[in-house]
C-alpha cells in the first residue's frame, strides 16, 4: 500500500439524529447538525485551508486562515468555529479570501525558517502545503523575523528519546496544547507568555519535555502541523513511503495504527483514526516502543541442547523439529499420553494459539493446554459465564462515552490500558462521575482535571467484602431496578441473593472494619452507582488475581444486574485486559476443559464436529491446568512441555517451586523472540516471530478482532503456525495451511461465534466485534441487550472468605503488585527500547509512616520477606500507599517479585493470588540469594556454542 | 502426607467453601460438577481415593461429592 | 527573605489555595495573593499551586506567564516603574529606560545583581500632563529626566 493519508476533516464528527443542510460553493450537502462550515465542505470534497484546525481537536479559530464568506453574514468568518445553518449559502475560494488567506500566510512565513528543503517535515508539513495552496509567492515583510536568526532560536529539546521539539519551527497554532488536553488529558503542555513573545512550554519554565507531565504519548506530536514536535525517527530517516494497517502488540486496548515504512523498515507508527479501539490515539508503548523487533537480542535461529546446562547449539529447522519431536514421543511412549503439553500465549495471534492447541489435542491427543490468561483473568471467564452466560466483556470501548456512573476497581487505567484511559478521562471531565475501589491512590483518584468522587481505599483481600457491602446498601435502601430484575433475571437465584446480601452482616457498618473503608463513605458509593443513571465497572487484575477472584466478578456482575446496568450502552462489566490478546487465546480453546468457543470437551455433540474436521478422535477429559503441569512435573508425571512466547518462569507464582518444575522436566520447547527466564530451563528454542512480522488476528479487551498485518517478512523465516504445524505433522498428525486465513476459516466453520469472520471480511470491513453470526451479522458491540447468552441471569451468592495468607508479626504488612505505563509485563519488549529511561528499576512503594518505623529512606535497598523467599529491591517512600500495604511492579526479572508470592489461588480456576502477599520488609544492602542465584544461572544457562570460526 | 494431596485437598475444599452457602443439595451438585468439569481424571481419582481411605481434613461437602462421582464413575 | 526557603513557600501556598477553596477558577487571585504576600511569584511554587487546584504545572506557568504583574524572582529594594505609553514615549520616556538601566546595570524588566533595584516599564499611569512618568516605590514621580528620577531613586534607596 502506497503512504497512507487519512482524510482531515478540520473538525470532529458530530454525532447527533438532527441534520441540517447547505450549500456550499454551489454544492448541497446534509449533515448532522453542529458540524463546521469547514467539515461540512471538507466532506463535499472541498477542503478549506487551515493551520489550527485538525479534527482530533475542538475548534480553536485563531489562525484565520480558514475564512470564508456566507451570504447575508457580514465579514469572514472562520469556518472552524463557525457551525452549518439551514439553508446557509458558502462560498470558500473567492478573490477577496484568496487575498487574505495569503496576507495571513505571508504573516507566518515572515516568522518561519525556509529551510523546507533539509527540513525533517518536508513532504509532511501542513504549513508547506497550505502556503502551497493559498498560492503564497511572496513575503512582503522580508524574512526578518526572529526565528530566521539561529542565535535568537532556542536549542532543539531533545529530552524525549522519541521526539524532538524545536521551538524555531512552531507557529504557536497551539494544536499540541490543545491534543494534550483534549485527547491525551495530561494537560503537560501551556502556551507561555503572549502575543509575539508566546511559545510552546512543556511543563514549567524549569522543565523539558522529559521532565515535564509528558506521558510521551505522541498525540502532540501527530498534531502538529510543522516539523516542530517531530518523531526522531522521521528526523533520522525521512519521511515514510508507505503504510500498512496493523494492531499493536502491547495490550489489551488493542489500538489499530499505520506502520510506516521505507522498504522493510518502520520509520514509525502512527495511531489509525479508524481504530474503533483508539479512534486515533495512543501511548509510548504502541506509539513507539518497537524498536524491540529488530533488538540484537532476538535470536532468529532455532537452538537445540541435550540438557539445561550445555551450551545451546544452532540448527536448522529441520533439526530442531526433529529433536523436539521425538523427544515429545519418547516421553509419551514412555509415560504415557498425558505426560506432555503445552502452554499458549496471549501475545500471539488467534491463529497462531487456535494452531497451538490444535497440536496438543489431536497430535499430542491429550488436552493438557491452558494459557497465560490463567495467571490473569480466567476468573473473568468462569465469573461471566456463570452469571451472564459469555466469558467476555459487555461493552465497546466506545460505551464510556456514555457511562455517568464509572466504577473502577482493581484497575489503573492510565498505566494499564492508556488509551482506554484517556477515553474514560474524556468522559469524567464531561461531568461524569468516579468511584475508585483501590488500595493505592492511583492517578485517576486525583490528577489535572479528574477527581474521584469516593476512593474506596480497602484492604487488600477484601474485594468481595466490599461488594458485598455496596449490595447490601441497594437491596435494602430500595435501589434495585424490580423491572429489570424480573424481566431479566432468573427469580429463585435473586430472590436468596437479595436475602443473603440483605443480612445484617453484610452491612457497611459490620464490615467496614475489614475492608478498611468508612461505612458512610460505603453507602454514598453504592447510592452513587445504584442511582447515577448509566453506571459501568471497569476492572482489572485486582480483582481477579485473588483466591476469591471468581467470586468476586460475580459479586460485580450481580450488582450490576440487581441496578439494572447492562444490556445497553454506557453500563456493563468490563474487564480490562492485560496482554494483547488475552480475550483471543481464551477465546481460540486454551483451556484444559474448553474447545475453541468456550464448550466443555465433555460435549459429544461439539467433541464430534471437531473430531470430524480435525480426522481424529479426541479427549473427552479435561487436561492439566498450569499449576497442576508444575505439580505433576515434580511427581514425575509431566515430562514435555511446549511454551509459546510466555515467560512462565518469570511470571507464574512461586518462583522456587516454577524453577523446580522446568528442571525436573525432559524436553521444554521454547518459541519465543528472546532467550528469556524459561528458556533457561529449555532443550529447544525455536525463534518467534515479533507482531511486525505476523499475518493473522487479534481480540483486544471489547471482543474487537483486529487485523494484524506483516510489514518485513519473518525473521527466522517461518512464521510460528509453519512451525507449529510442521512439529505436528513430526508428532505423526497432518496438519498443514497455506495462510493464516486459512486458519481462521477453520475458526469460523468450527466456532458459532466467529462464524461470520473471515480475513477478506477484516480487511474491507476493519474490524469486528465477536459473536458474528447469523444472528449478529455485524458483530456485537453491546451484548446481552436484548436477553442474557444464557438466557436469564443468574445471581450468584458471593460468600466472603479472607484469603488463608494472612499477616501476622513475622509478616506485618500486605505486598501487592502492579504495572506502570511505559513498561509492559515481563519486560522482555520494553526493556529493550528507550522506555526504560522512564522505569529503570522496579522499586518497592512503602508508607512514609511504615518506612519511618523501620528506618528507611527513600531510595534505601530493602529486603523483601514473605513465608516462600526473599528479594531485595530499592525503596520509594510513596503517600499513594495506605499504611500496611506495599506494591511493587514485576517489569525487571531480576526482581523476582514472584520469589515471595505464595501458592494461593481462586478457587474456581487457580488463577493465582498475585494480589496479596503476607511480607516483611527490612533494611539490607545486598542482593538476596535468590537473586544471586539467578544471576548464576543466567550465566550458565544462556550460552551459545561459540560460532565456527569461517 | 504428601504435598500433592494436601494441594488438592485444598483446592477442593476451596471449591466447597464456595457452594456451602447453598442449600446442601445444591451444594453437593455443584463442588462435585466443578471438580468433574475442571480436574483431571488422575486428580480426581488420587482425591477420591484419599476421601474413601481417610478423609482426613476433606470438607464435608467434598466427601458427598466425590462419593457421587464416584457413583457416577 | 525567611519565607523564602521552598518549605515556607509550600505552607505558604497551601494557606492561600485553601483560602481560595482550592477553586481553580480562583488562580489569577491566589497569584495575585502569593505575590502580596512573599513579593513575587517564584517558578518553584507552581507545582504546590498545580497540586492544591488539581491542574497541571504548564497550566499554571501558562497563567503566570500570561500577566505580566507577576514577577519570577522578588523584586529589588526599590522599584522603578516607568511609563512608555504614547505620550510619555513622544517625551523620550524609550531612551529615558534605556539611559536607567545601563546607569544601574539592570535589564529592563528585571533586577540589579545586588538586588537594589528593579526597572520595570508600564502603559500609562493616567499621569500624561506630567510625562515622561513613572512611579519609583508607588510614588508618582512626573516631568523626569534622567538626574531627576535617578534622585527619587536615590531618595528611596537611603
Ligand atoms: S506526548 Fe502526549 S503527554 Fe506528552 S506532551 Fe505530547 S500529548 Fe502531552
Ligand atoms: S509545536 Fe506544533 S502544534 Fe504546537 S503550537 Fe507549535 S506548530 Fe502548533
Ligand atoms: S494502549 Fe495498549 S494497544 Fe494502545 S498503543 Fe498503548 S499498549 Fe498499544
Ligand atoms: S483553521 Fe480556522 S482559524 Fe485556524
Ligand atoms: S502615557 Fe505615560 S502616563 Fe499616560
Amino acid at each position: 500500500m502506497a503512504l497512507l493519508e487519512e482524510p482531515d476533516f478540520g473538525t470532529p464528527k458530530r454525532e447527533t439524529e438532527k441534520t441540517v443542510t447547505v450549500q456550499i460553493n454551489g454544492q448541497t450537502i446534509t449533515v448532522p447538525e453542529g458540524t463546521s462550515v469547514m467539515r461540512a465542505a471538507s466532506e463535499l470534497g472541498q477542503d478549506i485551508p487551515k493551520l489550527c484546525a485538525t479534527d482530533m481537536l475542538n475548534a480553536w479559530g485563531s489562525c484565520r486562515m480558514c475564512l470564508v464568506e456566507i451570504e447575508g453574514v457580514r465579514g469572514t468568518p472562520a469556518s472552524c468555529t463557525t457551525p452549518v445553518r439551514e439553508g446557509m449559502n458558502v462560498r470558500t475560494q473567492t478573490p477577496r479570501l484568496e487575498k487574505i488567506r495569503r496576507g495571513v500566510m505571508e504573516l507566518y512565513i515572515s516568522d518561519h525558517p525556509l529551510d523546507c528543503l533539509t527540513c525533517a517535515a518536508n513532504g509532511d508539513c501542513e504549513l508547506q502545503d497550505t502556503a502551497g495552496e493559498v498560492g503564497l509567492r511572496d513575503v512582503r515583510y522580508g524574512f526578518q523575523g526572529e526565528k530566521h536568526f539561529a542565535e535568537a532560536a532556542e536549542p532543539k529539546d531533545e529530552s524525549n528519546p522519541y521526539f524532538h521539539f524545536d521551538s524555531s519551527k512552531c507557529i504557536v497554532c497551539s494544536r499540541c496544547v490543545r491534543a494534550c488536553e483534549e485527547v491525551q488529558g495530561t494537560f503537560a503542555l501551556t502556551i507561555q507568555g503572549r502575543g509575539f513573545d508566546s511559545k510552546v512550554s512543556a511543563g514549567a519554565a524549569t522543565d523539558d519535555f522529559f521532565g515535564s507531565e509528558c506521558v510521551s504519548c505522541g498525540a502532540c506530536v501527530q498534531a502538529c502541523p510543522t516539523a516542530t514536535l517531530m518523531e526522531k525517527s522521521v528526523y533520522d530517516h525521512g519521511v515514510p513511503n508507505r503504510s500498512v494497517l496493523t494492531t499493536c502488540a502491547y495490550c489489551g486496548v488493542g489500538c489499530s495504527f499505520k506502520a510506516e515504512m521505507q522498504g522493510d523498515q518502520v520509520v514509525r507508527m502512527v495511531p489509525y483514526k479508524d481504530g474503533g479501539a483508539n479512534e486515533g490515539h495512543s501511548c509510548v508503548k504502541g506509539r513507539f516502543a518497537w524498536g524491540y523487533a529488530t533488538h540484537k537480542d532476538r535470536i532468529t535461529t532455532p537452538m537445540i541442547r541435550d540438557k539445561i546446562t550445555d551450551p545451546w547449539r544452532k540448527v536448522s529447522w529441520d533439526e530442531a523439529i526433529a529433536f523436539a519431536a521425538d523427544r515429545f514421543k519418547s516421553i509419551q511412549q514412555k509415560y504415557g499420553k498425558g505426560s506432555i503439553g503445552g502452554i499458549t500465549s496471549s501475545r500471539c495471534t488467534n491463529e497462531e494459539v487456535f494452531v497451538v492447541q490444535k497440536m496438543i489435542r489431536a497430535a499430542f491427543g491429550n488436552n493438557n493446554v491452558d494459557t497465560c490468561a490463567r495467571v490473569c483473568h480466567s476468573p473473568t471467564g468462569y465469573g461471566l459465564k456463570t452469571t451472564f452466560g459469555t466469558s467476555a466483556g459487555t461493552q465497546n470501548f466506545k460505551s464510556v462515552e456514555k457511562a455517568d456512573v464509572i466504577l473502577v476497581i482493581g484497575a489503573n487505567p492510565t498505566d494499564g490500558h492508556p488509551v482506554f484511559a484517556s477515553r474514560m478521562k474524556k468522559r469524567l471531565r464531561a461531568g461524569a462521575k468516579l468511584i475508585v475501589a483501590d488500595p493505592r491512590k492511583i492517578d485517576l483518584v486525583r490528577s489535572p482535571h479528574v477527581a474521584a468522587n469516593h476512593h474506596l481505599q480497602l484492604r487488600p483481600g477484601t474485594n468481595v467484602a466490599l461488594m458485598n457491602a455496596l449490595a447490601h446498601v441497594v437491596v435494602t435502601e430500595g435501589l434495585v431496578d424490580e423491572e429489570f430484575v424480573a424481566e431479566r433475571c432468573e427469580e429463585a437465584d435473586f430472590t436468596r441473593w437479595r436475602a443473603f446480601v440483605a443480612e445484617a452482616r453484610n452491612a457497611p457498618e459490620a464490615l467496614s472494619e475489614k475492608i478498611g473503608v468508612d461505612p458512610e463513605t460505603i453507602r454514598e458509593a453504592a447510592r452513587l452507582y445504584a442511582t447515577g443513571k448509566n453506571a459501568a465497572i471497569y476492572y482489572g487484575l485486582g480483582v481477579t488475581e485473588h483466591s476469591q477472584g471468581s467470586t468476586m466478578v460475580m459479586a460485580m456482575a450481580n450488582l450490576a444486574m440487581a441496578t439494572g446496568n447492562i444490556g445497553r450502552e454506557g453500563v456493563g462489566v468490563n474487564p480490562l485486559r492485560g496482554q494483547n490478546n488475552v480475550q483471543g487465546s481464551c477465546d481460540m480453546g486454551s483451556f484444559p476443559h474448553e474447545l475453541p468457543g468456550y464448550r466443555h470437551v465433555a460435549d459429544t455433540l461439539v467433541r464430534g464436529t471437531f473430531e470430524a474436521d480435525w480426522g481424529v478422535p479426541l479427549s473427552a477429559e479435561p487436561g492439566l491446568r498450569i499449576p497442576n503441569m508444575f505439580a505433576a512435573a515434580l511427581d514425575g508425571s509431566f515430562r514435555g512441555l511446549f511454551v509459546q512466547g510466555e515467560d512462565i518462569a518469570q511470571s507464574d507464582p512461586n518462583t522456587h517451586h516454577v524453577t523446580a518444575a522446568l528442571e525436573s522436566m525432559d524436553c521444554i520447547v521454547v518459541q519465543d523472540l528472546f532467550l528469556n527466564e524459561t528458556a533457561a530451563f529449555a532443550q529447544v528454542f525455536l525463534p518467534g516471530t515479533s507482531f511486525l512480522e505476523k499475518d493473522g488476528t487479534f481480540t483486544n479487551a471489547e471482543r474487537r478482532i483486529n487485523r494484524v498485518r506483516p510489514v518485513m517478512k519473518e525473521q527466522s523465516g517461518l512464521s510460528e503456525w509453519e512451525v507449529v504445524a510442521r512439529l505436528a505433522r513430526a508428532m505423526g498428525y497432518d496438519m498443514h495451511y497455506n495462510a493464516a486465513s486459512e486458519i481462521m476459516d477453520e475458526i469460523a466453520r468450527l466456532t458459532p461465534t466467529f462464524s461470520g469472520v473471515n480475513f477478506a471480511r477484516l480487511d474491507r470491513e476493519g474490524s469486528l466485534q465477536w459473536p458474528v453470526n447469523d444472528k449478529a451479522p455485524n458483530g456485537t458491540p453491546t451484548m446481552h441487550v436484548s436477553g442474557f447468552v444464557r438466557g436469564k441471569g443468574r445471581f450468584m451468592i458471593t460468600e466472603y472468605v479472607p484469603t488463608e495468607e494472612r499477616t501476622n508479626r513475622s509478616f506485618p504488612l500486605i505486598l501487592t503488585t502492579g504495572r506502570i505505563l511505559s513498561q509492559y509485563n515481563v519486560g522482555a519488549q520494553t526493556r529493550r527500547t528507550e522506555n526504560s529511561r522512564w522505569h529503570e528499576t522496579d522499586v518497592l512503594e512503602i508508607h512514609p509512616f511504615d518506612a519511618e518505623e523501620r528506618g528507611i529512606a527513600d531510595g534505601d535497598r530493602v529486603s523483601i520477606q514473605s513465608r516462600k523467599g526473599a528479594v531485595s529491591l530499592p525503596a520509594q517512600i510513596s503517600e499513594r500507599m495506605p499504611q500496611g500495604v506495599v506494591y511493587t511492579t514485576f517489569h525487571h526479572p531480576v526482581s523476582g517479585a514472584n520469589v515471595i508470592t505464595t501458592e494461593f489461588s481462586d478457587w474456581a480456576t487457580n488463577c493465582p493470588e498475585y494480589k496479596v502477599t503476607a511480607v516483611q520488609i527490612v533494611r539490607s544492602n545486598q542482593p538476596s540469594d535468590w537473586q544471586v542465584a539467578h544471576e548464576e544461572i543466567r550465566r550458565t544457562n544462556y550460552r551459545t556454542e561459540p560460532e565456527p570460526a569461517e | 502426607m504428601s504435598d500433592d494431596i494436601k494441594e488438592l485437598i485444598r483446592m477442593a475444599n476451596q471449591i466447597a467453601t464456595f457452594f456451602q452457602s447453598y442449600p446442601e443439595e445444591e451444594a453437593v451438585t455443584g463442588t462435585a460438577e466443578h471438580i468433574r468439569d475442571f480436574w483431571t481424571s488422575a486428580m480426581r481419582a488420587r482425591l477420591g481415593r484419599y476421601a474413601s481411605d481417610n478423609g482426613n481434613g476433606v470438607h464435608p461437602l467434598v466427601m458427598q461429592a466425590m462419593g457421587r462421582l464416584q457413583q457416577a464413575a | 527573605m525567611s519565607t523564602d526557603s521552598p518549605l515556607n513557600i509550600d505552607a505558604t501556598v497551601v494557606d492561600i489555595c485553601r483560602h481560595h477553596a482550592n477553586a481553580p477558577a480562583a488562580l489569577i487571585e491566589i497569584l495575585h495573593d502569593l505575590q502580596e504576600e512573599i513579593g513575587h511569584v517564584p517558578q518553584s511554587a507552581l507545582p504546590a499551586i498545580a497540586t492544591a487546584l488539581n491542574l497541571s504545572r504548564a497550566e499554571v506557568h501558562g497563567v503566570v506567564s500570561f500577566y505580566h504583574d507577576f514577577r519570577e524572582k522578588p523584586a529589588g529594594a526599590v522599584t522603578v516603574k516607568i511609563c512608555r505609553a504614547e505620550a510619555c514615549q513622544s517625551m523620550g520616556a524609550l531612551s529615558l529606560i534605556q539611559r536607567i538601566c545601563a546607569r544601574h546595570g539592570v535589564e529592563l524588566g528585571g533586577t540589579s545583581a545586588d538586588g537594589r533595584i528593579t526597572v520595570e516599564a508600564v502603559y500609562c499611569l493616567g499621569n500624561c500632563a506630567l510625562s515622561p512618568a513613572a512611579l519609583v516605590n508607588d510614588k508618582p514621580v512626573g516631568r523626569i529626566d534622567e538626574e531627576r528620577l535617578n534622585a527619587a531613586i536615590r531618595g528611596a534607596m537611603s
